[in-house]
């Protein structure tokens, strides 16, 4: 039976676990998706998803929530994949197919100010086109393991796999950034 | 430094880079996070359907799986039962009109009396009461 009195309460917990984690959901959004707005979106939509899960155990919503963004950045990722490939076809190029620079990419991040741009916010741009480049699993674990500081566990828990396939898209994610970014600081 | 070791030192740069974004993140960003995380909350209120959007496939899953179990235990309805005749095989058939001929043949003078005898008068018929009287 429906609790009115205790939906609220739950809401109100709920409201407040998204208020701690907003920020750094924002800037594992940023980092994945290399816009503001397609971040603020992101991370929008998970929250509305995470009310769902509203009465589990407090708990269990860290991964959950994680769980969520994750997956939204990914159908963001195939959704990109894709106007990549529309637009390549209606340039009449075939930059796309060969790997060479996103046309979506290329577009300006309305959030930039290079006056006002820090390093780290600098070196954080430049970690996320190189991530954006990285298959999906591998990207996953570098943001939930790395960025996110989540241990082996619940991250394999935010993918939905094994711990050892955590491990095996950490090392192969860090090597591959190891060399695209021979001179990052 | 070994590619462990520069693994290990990217990935503490990045975490590095990740936190002061997160600790320096302008003020006009929160706000639209604030603002979002309100709509978000407020969403649940507008279209409190949108809750149960998580338990979708685990419902849909659960009417395939009982419409399958309704269609497995539906009881058979009954067959007709089939007329005696269509019971009797055309060796059966057979037999019957062979021992038919037979019999005429063993005895064909109560046949022929059969056939001589005129037909009694009908105790029920009224009508031929009347006339005899």
């Amino acid at each position: 039976m429906f609790d009115a009195a205790h939906a609220a309460e739950a809401a109100g917990d709920l409201d407040g676990f998204l208020a701690g984690v907003e920020v750094r959901a924002f800037r594992m959004a940023q980092v994945a998706l290399g816009h503001r707005d397609d971040a603020l979106d992101a991370v929008q939509d998970a929250m509305e998803r995470m009310l769902g899960y509203r009465h589990r155990p407090p708990e269990e919503w860290p991964p959950l929530f994680w769980s969520v963004l994750r997956r939204r950045l990914t159908d963001h990722h195939r959704r990109n994949a894709v106007q990549r490939r529309l637009l390549g076809w209606l340039l009449g190029s075939d930059r796309a197919e060969d790997g060479a620079e996103d046309p979506l990419h290329a577009l300006p991040d309305p959030s930039a100010d290079p006056t006002r741009a820090l390093d780290h916010e600098r070196a954080l741009l430049r970690l996320s086109g190189a991530l954006r480049d990285l298959p999906a699993r591998q990207r996953e674990a570098f943001l939930l393991r790395v960025l996110q500081g989540l241990d082996v566990a619940d991250t394999a828990r935010a993918m939905g796999c094994g711990e050892g396939s955590v491990k095996t898209h950490l090392s192969r994610a860090l090597s591959a950034l190891r060399e695209r970014l021979e001179d990052w600081r | 430094m070994n590619e462990d070791a520069r693994e290990t030192e990217l990935a503490r740069r990045a975490s590095e880079h990740f936190e002061r974004a997160c600790a320096e993140l302008d003020a006009d960003t929160r706000s639209a996070l604030r603002r979002r995380r309100a709509a978000a909350m407020d969403s649940a209120r507008r279209r409190p359907y949108r809750l149960l959007r998580p338990l979708a496939p685990a419902g849909a899953l659960a009417a395939a799986v009982a419409l399958a179990v309704a269609l497995w235990v539906r009881p058979v309805p009954p067959r007709p039962e089939e007329p005696a005749t269509a019971a009797i095989s055309a060796e059966e058939a057979a037999a019957t009109v062979v021992q038919a001929a037979q019999t005429l043949d063993e005895d064909p003078e109560f046949y022929l009396w059969l056939v001589a005898e005129p037909i009694a008068p009908d105790p029920l018929d009224d009508t031929a009461e009347d006339t005899e009287s």
